[in-house]
């Protein structure tokens, strides 16, 4: 799986691609770390541009769910868009837009946190 | 003991790759090479030193004489010219004249017949110290008395050293004398011989052989003849490698036949000695310039022994007239004994047997073709600095080329060994070269000795080092086996415990006939992160729980383990319906939960007498219900029912929804292990497939669908391994029938 990062405007957005599973997930935490370092209050917010994912698990989700929670005690924000099906039907079973703000598109997504 | 010592040596061999120990090996045997190489006869050292020197030199002293000796036999010395002959009193000549000593009259006459050829010179390997008994002075002292008129007449004859001497002065002669290092009753402390010429500074007396002694022929004898010489040539072991040109008799500089030959035969007046720092460099007859080792000797480099057996002549021919004139005519003639028991034999550098005289004759030979053989005083030190730089790179090189983290043989430096015995061989044929080409003897064996114990040393510190790496790499591999050997023991104790806690139905709901409900769970590993649990919560409700932890593995299967018996706890003491349970258990779990992990869950509680279910899906598949008539319904979370995963979010107010099944209605509860099953292809099992397989199974009884299921699925899977565990949980409800 790859991560690619770069600024739309006054978001960092960070283009994830791949699979997101057991043997890539400690990749994902690993490459999205210093993103998460960054996300504080009154820093640039960090959206999650996960148009290029094709498959997620649970140990994904954990690593998205501890993400999460680092932003919100960091006071940052973070924001995630254009899941593919397999993806968004993963996050509506687990119900994963209480856990994560989750937007259609990048467009709508950077428009909602600037 | 032996382990130990063995282990020791073998720690000798470790620092450093083995530089160090080769390094050592290699200085050592260089100090010991030169110090091999030391005339101690010139030298002041403590005994103790001397002998040392000589025990552990004497290997490669015995590797360098071997070797020079090889040259020798391999490249024999071919003469150029012949400008020697040989006038041996044989055998025939012993016949013919009689016994030795002949009279000297005798030898007179040999000496006035070879003469008569006009020879360049005639050397006599002979010496005569005392007087001749056959003389006819002496005759007459021993006549008995009454013979005085005969006695008158044989006095008045020339004695036999008279005639000798006048033969020897008629002729470009020299004689022969032997050095001796004691006293014996012949000998003498003085030769009459010209003074030879030193030139260059330095005493010759300090560096030649000096005999204190000397066997000479008689006074008159001496001064007959044209000069004198020493016959003396030093052994080792009976074998005759070095000449001396020029030597000492008391302090009194004297030189070697072949040498004091030359002399008389060029007409000059001198030898000349040229000294230098070291001792003797060289010595020059009229015009040519032999240089020497520092004490005045050369290396002969020998000719085949019977290659010059046309250069002999018996004295009997000679005094017969019968000899062949050219072997005569303007040669340098050598008189000598080779007869039975009467010549010295010596044994060559080439291994061959020869008499003394032929030595002699090689040694004339060689010089007058200007054949020299030399080991020049910095011959040493060329190769101590050579052989000390190629030792040098070997041990910089060698353990390179090993990769200590490579345990196999291709790790040893094979490829600088190769080139190490390249070297060698060059070093040997450079050696060879320099001895036909040059005559120079350069001492290949020594180097290649050293060369191979220094490279031997390294491919010892390389081959324990592998070893060791080995060994090293076996206990870890051990190690690890008994590791995983324990961990497997575990993790299949761990699964018998979990297996020990899921409930069995056909144990707990043997009797309710109120329902059928069949189980599966096959984890991915040993130890499974999946669960479920069914209890009766009373008399006629059955609480029921799936679910999956994130994750798979130990860490997941405790959490699971922890998450079911809570939930159970919960379900059995707080009556207030399973939505109650999700948030209570959501609270409960996220304050043991460490490691973040977070249970998908369906908590359900049916009541066995209406059939009514209460259901909460906290994140996980929508259940399937399944009629008896085949249709079926996916039983979906309406929006404000449900909610996340257990431990997902803090505080989750969960909501339950609601079902009324109908007798015979069956619930299918699946984890994602099933859906997401994959074959080598990568292609998921699907939720479609699981349709269409309940779709075919909706008749039968729980455990034949559940197996029907597995059988589908993993005709699916194929031989791909496991990705997640998998769980089935299937209640159909059949209540008793209503009157």
């Amino acid at each position: 799986m790859e991560l690619v990062e770069q600024m739309h405007g006054a978001v960092r957005v960070a283009k994830v691609s791949g699979r997101i599973d057991q043997t890539t997930a400690a990749q994902f935490q690993n490459l999205l770390a210093p993103l998460l370092e960054a996300v504080k209050a009154g820093a640039a917010p960090l959206l999650l541009d996960f148009s290029g994912v094709c498959y997620i698990s649970s140990v994904g989700l954990r690593v998205l769910m501890l993400a999460a929670k680092q932003t919100r005690t960091q006071q940052g924000q973070i924001a995630i868009a254009a899941l593919t099906p397999m993806v968004a039907e993963v996050f509506q079973i687990s119900r994963f837009h209480l856990v994560l703000q989750v937007h259609p598109d990048v467009a709508t997504a950077v428009a909602s946190l600037a | 003991m032996i382990k130990t010592a063995l282990d020791m040596t073998q720690r000798l061999f470790l620092p450093g790759r083995g530089r160090p120990l080769a390094l050592l090996l290699l200085g050592v045997l260089l100090w010991v090479n030169v110090l091999s190489e030391v005339d101690w006869t010139h030298r002041q050292a403590p005994g103790v030193l001397q002998q040392a020197g000589d025990v552990v030199g004497s290997p490669f002293r015995a590797a360098r004489q071997a070797l020079f000796d090889g040259y020798q036999k391999l490249h024999p010395r071919q003469p150029k010219s012949a400008p020697v002959t040989i006038v041996a009193i044989d055998e025939t000549s012993l016949t013919q004249i009689g016994q030795w000593p002949w009279p000297r009259n005798r030898t007179a006459e040999l000496i006035t017949a070879i003469a008569a050829h006009q020879p360049a010179a005639i050397g006599l390997d002979i010496y005569m110290p005392e007087a001749d008994q056959t003389s006819p002075a002496r005759v007459a002292d021993n006549l008995p008395p009454g013979n005085t008129a005969l006695a008158t007449a044989l006095r008045s004859l020339p004695s036999h050293e008279a005639q000798l001497a006048a033969a020897l002065r008629a002729a470009p002669t020299v004689l022969g004398a032997a050095g001796f290092d004691f006293q014996t009753l012949s000998s003498s402390a003085g030769l009459r011989t010209l003074p030879l010429a030193v030139s260059g500074g330095g005493d010759p007396l300090a560096h030649v052989r000096n005999y204190p002694w000397v066997l000479a022929s008689l006074p008159e004898l001496q001064a007959a003849a044209s000069g004198q010489a020493l016959l003396s040539v030093d052994t080792q072991d009976g074998v005759v490698r070095r000449v001396p040109l020029v030597m000492a008799v008391n302090g009194q500089l004297v030189p070697g036949l072949a040498l004091e030959m030359l002399r008389v035969a060029t007409g000059s007046a001198a030898i000349d000695v040229a000294m230098d720092a070291r001792g003797v460099s060289s010595v020059t007859v009229a015009d040519l310039t032999v240089p020497t080792q520092a004490n005045g000797e050369i290396w002969l480099h020998f000719a085949k022994a019977g290659a010059g057996n046309a250069r002999y002549v018996s004295a009997a021919a000679v005094l017969a007239g019968k000899a062949d004139p050219d072997l005569l005519a303007g040669k340098l003639v050598l008189i000598g004994l080779t007869g039975q028991g009467l010549s010295d034999q010596r044994i060559t550098a080439r291994g061959e047997r020869v008499p003394g005289i032929e030595i002699q004759a090689q040694s004339l030979e060689a010089l007058f073709d200007g054949h020299m053989l030399l080991r020049p005083w910095w011959m040493k030190w060329l190769e101590t600095l050579l052989v000390g730089m190629i030792g040098a790179i070997l041990v910089w090189q060698m353990p390179r080329a090993h990769a200590p983290h490579d345990a196999t043989i291709q790790a040893l430096p094979l490829k600088a060994l190769g080139l190490a015995l390249a070297i060698l061989l060059a070093v040997v044929a450079a050696g060879d070269a320099a001895f036909v080409y040059g005559g120079q003897l350069f001492d290949a064996a020594f180097a290649v000795m050293t060369l191979l114990v220094v490279a031997g040393s390294l491919l010892l510190s390389a081959m324990i080092a592998i070893s060791q790496h080995h060994a090293l790499i076996v206990r870890e591999q051990q190690r690890l086996r008994e590791e995983a050997a324990l961990a497997a023991g575990e993790r299949s104790a761990a699964w018998r415990i979990q297996l020990g806690s899921l409930p069995k139905a056909e144990l707990l709901l043997a009797r309710e006939g109120r329902l059928d409900l069949a189980t599966l769970l096959v984890p991915a590993r040993d130890v499974g992160g999946d669960l479920y649990d069914f209890f009766m919560i009373d008399q006629r409700r059955l609480g029921f729980v799936i679910g999956d932890v994130s994750g798979k593995g130990l860490p997941a299967s405790l959490f699971m383990a922890v998450t079911q018996t809570l939930t159970r706890s919960i379900a059995k003491h707080v009556d207030a319906g399973p939505a109650v349970v999700a948030e209570l258990a959501n609270a409960e779990l996220a304050s043991v939960n460490p490691e973040a992990l977070f249970v998908t869950m369906l908590l359900g509680v049916l009541d066995l007498e209406t059939g009514l279910l209460t259901l909460v899906n906290a994140g996980h598949d929508s259940p399937w219900l399944i009629h008896p008539d085949g249709s079926m319904a996916h039983l979906d979370s309406p929006p404000d029912a449900g909610g996340p995963p257990i431990c997902m979010v803090d505080d989750f107010p969960y909501r339950a929804q609601q079902a009324q099944l109908a007798p015979g209605d069956a619930l299918v509860m699946y984890t994602d292990g099933i859906t997401e099953a994959m074959n080598a292809d990568n292609e998921i099992y699907g939720g479609t497939r699981l349709e269409n397989a309940l779709h075919n199974a909706h008749t039968v009884a729980p455990r034949e669908l559940i197996e029907r299921i597995r059988m589908d699925v993993s005709q699916h899977v194929g031989a791909a391994e496991a990705s997640d565990d998998m769980t089935l949980l299937v209640i159909r409800w059949t209540p008793a029938a209503r009157a």
